[in-house]
């Protein structure tokens, strides 16, 4: 709202500010016009998986792949997330064609709700029209969009949507036990990690509803695996920031912010796991940078989860249950 | 001593010559016989290899000498006599008349739209084309100004017509002009006349007289989109497309019967380049080439002639040609033949055919020989004082360029063209810079800050009834008018005479303007006249716009009047809109430290070396071993001049340490490089580890290059003794115990051996034919009763005294030619001595051979010298895929780097032989000492510049700049709780050149170019895009 507020009443010309030159927001802009059905490219979907165009579950993909020219591999986000969805989910995941972006950038970077509002218009009635139920995502922001930001257009969109972070969804299955985590790590020694909680899973939601304690509690089940997980001293909504949002130009004091947080990563463990495709991108720009964080592996939690997933067939479970 | 210099002739390396001349501090007089500067370059379709568009790369430096204010450019001029002494020549000059003032013509071309004389054939077209009698030769030529050919012009011939007279509103027509003798004064002449290419003199076996077989040269025009058949390929009998286009090579050349003992050099490339555009203009053409040896010995011209083939599906037939006959009934050609694959006759039936005919020394040559007092040589081309220095005449003062003194391609030209200025610098040093002129300016510029109230001005050109015609001015002077801050605006028929100069100075002070537009031609001619005129009227050039409204409005649109004046309206509104955003911009000075850095010891060092310690500059010569000279140390005799390579060796070594403005380090490399061109700071270290820095303006890169040496192939792996190398046979003939020789009693020679491959090394290295050749000779002279065999696939001579070598020595030797797909093989039969039996597959014979030989020479390419990209990277400069230095242009700058400040030359650049290193080392000091005699840079003020506080240090610039001339600088910044370093963008105004790639490519818009920034772009956009909005019209 700030920036929205800003761009109304000052002369201040926001979009100067976009990183990329504007790249990424102008998509989103032209995504926002009611004739423009984008055509994207599904390359990253694997030939064995089945994907649908119509069902109850949707894989939300949001701009991973737009991106995949620019920073290598982003994709394999959305691979991973795709995979394990497919391996849980029977029928077909759904994943859109003509998918059009959640316009959380141009909502929060530029603060131009006009577009925003055109967005919001045309997904509903992309998720209507294809008979959506449950909308998954691996994408912060794209999720604090839905859950929190729609709503507030739309107020019965969280009746007709259940919105759906990949953590959730996972811890929700694996509580109803559907699933366990499997696969030692291989070396002998334990393995240690840590956790960068993205601002819009964090403190950008209410208490009750942080995406931050549940994901500890499945932490905790890896340490039989042979992983250890520890936390940074800025931790859950108290987290440091990643340096920027919504393809904001970053500066040197966005970098000093995100030496801090690698500084806080590397004395906590040797890898670092997050779940917004953005602070991967800003975490690991700043490993070319600087040699002594180059070290830390950072990983999407799909990334992580995608191996160590695996389906308890339902006999067991009904046998189980007896 | 006179501080000028006469060049006669402007093809390219007149050009060239002209151009380095003045930046090196001489006024130039350039004579040119024909009415346009250009030459033969500018009749070419495409340059080989890389099928740049000729006209377009030679464009702009013709152009170049246009705007020059220091040549005096003498077109449709002949020097008739010349008297005096190096440092004083008195010359006379004949202008022949134009019949037009050149003073008043402003090239609109009325003239000839109007000329109702009938049509003849235009020279510029091989005569394929037609012209008026009042005539341009070609659009592009330079001077843009017309002239009347008096034996066609019916008012000059008959008294009656006079129409141009009537439609040129400028009243150039002078029918009264006489010839006029003109008196100069010059230090030196430099005589760069080119070559001829007359088709009608072969004899009649090639057929030349039949309408379907045409010159290469004509076929260039044929080719050519401006030329007559605008780029389709047509043939001359009934302007059809033909399907089948036989290209004879050698059609002429190497030929005793046709009086042209020696290779034309440049016949192979051009052909597969014909043959590659052909295929690429015509799906139904198919190119056939019949050809002898394939030379194609340049940077990336063997692999040129290979892709012809694979990817372009050109056939080429190795042949000897008897007769081409004419099929009268279809004009079609047939040509009978003896196919060298097979032994056999026979014929090909094709629709048209190109000859590649002789490249042969100018038919006035001898005319202009007995003016100049120079010598011709045997061939009739100018001769050269010394093999070793192709550049210098028979007559003191008088200097050689180009085709003129024998065949050579286009690089090897523009190499030739430099060299030959910095030794007319040494020649004329103490008159540096005594007649050159630079502009003064009297009026103090105004100050104008981007604050203040734009106040525009705009002329709007009627170019005669160029743009005129077309579009129409008065309306578009009104619409103008009306546009807010437009102060002044008004249109007139000539922008670019000098009383409209006076009219613009008038009223930008009547008017206190601040802006100032043209819109009339293109700016690539005219913007620095307009800039200069604004900036005598106190106005800062950069807030000077030019809108061209003549190639984008009134040519493309000369069927559509009132498209062509609405867009010049488009065009005209977004200039005022541009212009208001102008802000005045600096050009700044900056010194250059006047030194010079070679690196690399051999002969091309040291003629670097040199060349620029006798132009009076300071030189640093590193070299890495104990002693100077390079591979010239391992040579024995030198061809084909058959001298000792120790004789050439001692003297120039002499020279280069008895020289005080040379400073030599041996036994040294580079151990880091800073700076900028004028300005480099260098770190040498000597085999005790102690440093050196050094200051130094410009850095010559002659690293050379080595041997081949062929690990694996043929037996060879060093120890085998009896299997060696070109360069070990040197050696051991060096030694004075010559024994050896008397054992042996046949020697093999394997020349490609481990080059033109399909994979590897796969290009032509250029000298080991001609080396193989003198080692034979040399051999067979030392022992007569030795037999040898010389495996080859295509002997490499070109040049004019290589192939007569050649030929004088096949007698010494049995050729046996095999191919790529037919290796020989050698295999060891006895241990000691060493014996081999080699097996090959004779072409010519079409039949397997096997014979024992006692000696195996393996004739290997050169290849890049070690460790090249350690220096490569500290420098900032490319290799190519190869391992050599790649240069800035294959074509038009093949001794500059992307760089500037740094040049190259010798093998370090590409094989080539000791008379083209010395060619391309003295080429490579004159274009380094044209930066110190000039002891400063202005750079321009478009330049990109970083807004610091945006700039996040990603890199992504310095990666993209073409000339290096980004870097990033880092500093240590403290925060709360961290420090850390920070990367910041920093552009270096000398080596940027405006191009805006970085501007472009900068993730967060922290890069803008100057006179070119977003907003100025983005004021252009939004004045097209909103007014048309505005009427409704969709865009």
């Amino acid at each position: 709202m700030a920036r929205y507020k800003m761009r109304q009443s000052i002369k201040k010309n926001v979009d100067e500010l976009i990183a990329h030159k504007g790249v990424y927001t102008t998509i989103t802009e032209i995504m926002s016009q009611p004739y423009i059905n984008p055509d994207r490219s599904l390359e990253w979907v694997p030939k064995n998986i089945k994907i649908a165009d119509k069902g109850n579950v949707l894989y939300y993909v949001g701009c991973i792949p737009y991106f995949n020219y620019e920073f290598d591999k982003i994709d394999s986000i959305a691979l991973s997330t795709l995979q394990i969805l497919s391996k849980i989910e029977k029928e077909p995941i759904v994943v859109f064609k003509e998918e059009i972006c959640c316009g959380h950038d141009v909502y929060w970077g530029q603060g131009k709700l006009e577009i925003f509002i055109e967005l919001a218009k045309k997904n509903i009635k992309m998720f209507e029209k294809a008979g959506i139920s449950t909308i998954v995502t691996a994408c912060a922001e794209c999720y604090r969009t839905f859950k929190v930001d729609y709503p507030k257009l739309f107020e019965d969109f969280n009746q007709k949507f259940e919105v759906k972070h990949i953590i959730e969804y996972i811890y929700d299955i694996w509580k109803e036990g559907k699933i366990e985590f499997v696969g030692k790590n291989e070396s002998e020694e334990e393995i240690s990690f840590t956790y960068h909680d993205p601002c819009r899973l964090s403190r950008f939601l209410s208490d009750d509803n942080a995406i931050t304690d549940n994901t500890r509690e499945i932490f905790k089940e890896f340490q039989k695996l042979g992983y250890k997980f520890t936390e940074m001293e800025h931790n859950k909504s108290n987290s440091l920031c990643c340096g920027v949002n919504s393809w904001m130009n970053c500066n040197e004091k966005s970098k000093a912010l995100r030496y801090k947080r690698m500084l806080e990563a590397k004395s906590a463990g040797s890898i670092l796991l997050t779940a917004c495709p953005k602070c991967k991108i800003h975490l690991s720009c700043l490993q070319d940078d600087y040699k002594d964080i180059s070290s830390i592996e950072i990983s999407d939690f799909s990334e992580f989860l995608v191996n160590h997933i695996k389906v308890i067939d339902s006999n067991k479970i009904s046998e189980v249950k007896k | 001593m006179e501080g000028a210099v006469l060049v006669i002739g402007a093809g390219i390396a007149g050009i060239q010559t002209s151009l380095d001349l003045t930046e090196l501090g001489f006024k130039v007089y350039l004579v040119e016989k024909t009415p346009s500067i250009g030459g033969r370059m500018a009749q070419l379709d495409k340059t080989f290899p890389t099928n740049d568009c000729s006209l377009c790369i030679l464009a702009p430096k013709m152009v170049e000498v246009y705007r020059n204010p220091n040549i005096k450019l003498m077109t449709y001029h002949e020097v008739t006599s010349i008297s005096g002494e190096p440092g004083n020549f008195d010359v006379t000059v004949l202008k022949k008349p134009r019949y037009i003032d050149e003073e008043k013509c402003k090239g609109c071309g009325d003239c000839a739209t109007k000329c109702p004389k009938i049509q003849v054939p235009n020279l510029f077209d091989m005569n394929l084309g037609k012209r008026k009698s009042v005539y341009i030769p070609f659009p592009q030529a330079v001077p843009p100004i017309y002239l009347i050919d008096p034996e066609l012009c019916l008012k000059l011939t008959k008294g009656v017509c006079g129409v141009c007279e009537k439609v040129c509103e400028a009243k150039a027509i002078d029918y009264e002009q006489k010839p006029q003798e003109i008196n100069i004064k010059v230090g030196a002449v430099v005589v760069a006349t080119g070559f001829d290419m007359p088709a009608g003199e072969l004899s009649s076996r090639w057929g030349y007289r039949f309408q379907n077989v045409v010159s290469a040269l004509e076929y260039e025009r044929i080719l050519c989109a401006s030329g007559p058949f605008g780029g389709h390929v047509l043939r001359l009998s009934d302007e059809e497309e033909p399907e089948k286009i036989a290209f004879i090579q050698c059609a002429g050349s190497r030929d005793l019967h046709e009086n042209v003992p020696y290779c034309s050099s440049v016949c192979c490339m051009y052909t597969a380049k014909e043959a590659i555009i052909t295929t690429e203009h015509s799906e139904n053409t198919k190119c056939f080439v019949f050809r002898h040896d394939i030379r194609a010995y340049g940077k990336n011209f063997y692999e040129f002639t290979q892709r012809a083939q694979d990817e372009y599906g050109v056939k080429y037939f190795q042949t000897k040609i008897s007769i081409i006959e004419e099929d009268p009934e279809t004009n079609d050609l047939l040509i009978h033949y003896e196919d060298l694959k097979t032994g056999k006759f026979n014929d090909f039936r094709a629709n048209l055919v190109v000859l590649a005919t002789p490249l042969v020394p100018k038919k006035e040559i001898r005319e202009l020989a007995n003016i100049l007092n120079i010598e011709l040589d045997k061939y009739e081309f100018f001769k050269e004082k010394s093999y070793f220095n192709k550049s210098l005449s028979s007559r003191e003062g008088i200097f050689l360029c180009g085709f003129c003194q024998g065949p050579m391609d286009i690089p090897e030209t523009v190499a030739d063209a430099s060299g030959v200025a910095s030794q007319v610098a040494t020649l004329l040093y103490s008159a540096k810079f005594t007649q050159v002129r630079e502009k003064e300016y009297d009026v103090d510029e105004k100050e104008v800050n981007p604050f203040d109230e734009p106040r525009i001005g705009v002329l709007i050109c009627h170019c005669g009834i160029n743009i005129g015609k077309y579009v129409d001015v008065p309306n578009v002077r009104d619409y103008i008018k009306s546009l807010p801050n437009v102060v002044y605006c008004e249109d007139n028929l000539y922008s670019c005479s000098s009383d409209s100069q006076e009219q613009i100075k008038e009223k930008i002070k009547e008017h206190n303007l601040n802006r100032f537009i043209v819109a009339s031609c293109t700016p690539r001619t005219h913007e620095p006249l307009f800039q200069e005129t604004c900036q005598e009227a106190g106005l800062n050039k950069y807030l000077f716009e030019m809108v061209n409204i003549r190639d984008q409005c009134s040519w493309v649109h000369m069927t559509e009047k009132e498209a062509a004046t609405e867009k010049s309206m488009d065009l005209i509104r977004m200039a005022v809109s541009k212009s208001k955003l102008l802000k005045p911009q600096k050009e700044e000075k900056i010194e250059v430290i006047p030194t010079a850095l070679v690196i690399g010891g051999g002969v091309s060092g040291m003629t670097a070396s040199l060349e620029l310690a006798n132009q009076r500059f300071k030189t640093y010569l590193i070299e890495k071993e104990k002693k100077l000279g390079g591979n010239l140390n391992n040579l024995n005799i030198l061809y084909p001049i058959q001298e000792d390579a120790s004789i050439f060796l001692n003297n120039i070594i002499d020279k280069v340490e008895s020289n005080n403005n040379i400073e030599v380090h041996l036994e040294s490399t580079i151990k880091n490089v800073k700076g900028y061109i004028g300005n480099y700071d260098v770190s040498i270290i000597d085999s005790k580890d102690k440093l050196t820095e050094i200051k130094t303006g410009a850095i010559i890169v002659a690293t050379g290059g080595q041997e081949f040496k062929p690990n694996g192939l043929f037996q060879y792996d060093g120890k085998n003794k009896q299997i060696m190398t070109q360069l070990e046979v040197e050696q051991k003939l060096q030694d004075t115990d010559k024994s050896w020789l008397e054992k042996l009693k046949r020697v093999t020679f394997i020349l490609c051996a481990g080059a033109r491959q399909k994979e590897g090394i796969t290009y032509c290295s250029n000298i080991c034919c001609g080396t193989s050749i003198k080692n034979i000779n040399i051999l067979k002279e030392l022992n007569p009763n030795l037999e040898i065999v010389v495996l080859y696939r295509d002997f490499q001579m070109a040049k004019k005294d290589f192939e007569e070598y050649y030929r004088n020595r096949r007698k010494d030797a049995i050729f046996l030619r095999y191919d790529l797909e037919n290796l020989p093989k050698v295999a060891k039969v006895a241990k000691s001595p060493e014996k081999y039996k080699v097996e090959v597959f004779d072409t010519n014979l079409q039949d397997n051979l096997d014979f024992e030989t006692d000696l195996i020479v393996l004739a290997t390419p050169m290849v890049p010298a070690d460790n090249l990209k350690d220096l490569a990277m500290m420098l900032k400069v490319p290799l190519d895929r190869t391992g050599f230095f790649l240069e800035a242009h294959v074509k038009l700058r093949p001794l500059d780097f992307a760089t500037d400040g740094i040049f190259l030359c010798g093998v370090a650049q590409w094989p080539k032989n000791i008379q083209d290193s010395i060619s391309q080392a003295s080429g490579a000091a004159g274009r380094a000492s044209r930066f110190l005699s000039a002891g400063e840079i202005t750079t321009s003020g478009l330049v990109a510049e970083v807004t610091q506080s945006k700039c996040i240090g990603c890199g992504d610039c310095e990666e993209v700049c073409p000339y290096k001339a980004i870097e990033l600088i880092e500093t240590t910044k403290d925060f709360e709780d961290v420090s850390i370093i920070v990367k910041k963008s920093s552009i270096n105004s000398a080596l940027c050149k405006g191009c805006g790639t970085c501007a472009a490519t900068c993730p967060v818009g922290a890069i803008s170019v100057k006179h070119y920034d977003f907003d100025q772009i983005g004021a252009m956009i939004d004045s097209y895009f909103l007014e048309k909005v505005k009427n409704g019209g969709s865009t």
